[in-house]
């Protein structure tokens, strides 16, 4: 049975993928009320973040998910993108 | 390939050879601190303990045949001086320097350095240009009169075309490049950005909601931009 807040995590995939970022931090910031501490939250966080330029954001959010899942290497790819940059 | 020799491994240099280095690029290290020296042993081609104002030693290491000198000698103004004159004599195309203050940049010209730096005040300059404006990622300097930078697209040109826009006609900028992120979902479920780059984008390209504009035009113009 899923959650609400795998449902709202879904939700944020949704709006990702059809580039709707500011819909996508919405959902995710509800999902944030029902549950912290989950990576593909701060994942999913971080890279709205990045498309929307708010690179500090963006950042911060990558590093949680390391920190809560430190072999996640996507997290690792954008953080070094983000500061190279 | 291009050769690099850095002189001088204080946190400026050994910060540029490392940098160098990973960029694939041949690089020497020279410094005269044997503790200095051994900090980049397997970071760069080569690190060497060598007193640098020695010409003799200099050109016995064979420091002549590369493209371009890096000299970072800390507080030693003088020595910084001598090194420059040395390279230049050896024939080096390009030596860039690192300068105390005024003085010292202008001897260092007089003497043939290429290109002086401040990496501080240079940095603290960037930091400044950053900090006053959120949306500026990366910044080139062309010309003292024009630039390239790379903003965010501002939510005001989203789901229009270049041609729509009419950037050239109403801003004196052109649009060089787009940086697009693709998003896709991954086969575990998650979702991730796949990065795209449009060179020389035509009129007809659409902008998009994370798409970062690479554009080049006068500051004046380019602050213009910025605004919107």
């Amino acid at each position: 049975m899923t959650t609400e807040f795998d449902d709202l995590l879904e939700l944020s995939d949704f709006y990702i993928l059809s580039r709707k970022y500011e819909e996508a931090l919405k959902v995710l910031k509800k999902a944030e009320k029902l549950e912290k501490m989950k990576s593909k939250l701060y994942f999913n966080m971080g890279m709205v973040y990045e498309a929307l330029g708010d690179h500090d954001n963006a950042r911060e959010s990558f590093r949680l998910v390391l920190k809560l899942d430190p072999d996640n290497i996507a997290a690792q790819e954008h953080l070094d993108h983000l500061i190279e940059g | 390939m291009k050769q690099f020799v850095v002189i001088g491994l204080g946190r400026f240099g050994s910060s540029i050879a490392t940098a160098l280095s990973r960029k694939n690029f041949e690089v020497l290290a020279i410094d005269e601190k044997e503790s200095s020296v051994n900090k980049m042993e397997g970071l760069v081609s080569q690190a060497v303990v060598l007193d640098a104002t020695d010409q003799k030693a200099l050109a016995e290491l064979g420091v002549a045949s590369f493209d371009t000198a890096i000299v970072s000698m800390g507080e030693t103004v003088e020595d910084s001086i001598m090194i420059t004159l040395t390279l230049k004599e050896l024939g080096i195309r390009q030596v860039i320097v690192k300068a105390q203050n005024e003085l010292h940049a202008k001897i260092l010209k007089k003497v043939g350095a290429d290109r002086i730096v401040f990496p501080e005040r240079e940095m603290a300059e960037r930091l400044a240009e950053s900090l006053a404006s959120p949306k500026l990622f990366d910044f080139i300097e062309l010309s003292k009169t024009h630039g390239i930078i790379e903003i965010v697209t501002p939510k005001k040109f989203l789901n229009q075309t270049l041609a729509d826009l009419k950037l050239r006609k109403r801003y004196s900028v052109s649009v060089i490049a787009i940086k697009r992120k693709v998003p896709y979902a991954k086969p575990d479920g998650t979702t991730d950005f796949k990065d795209e780059t449009i060179i020389g984008p035509g009129a007809d390209d659409e902008l998009i909601a994370g798409d970062v504009l690479v554009v080049l035009g006068h500051y004046d113009d380019l602050a213009k931009l910025e605004k919107v």
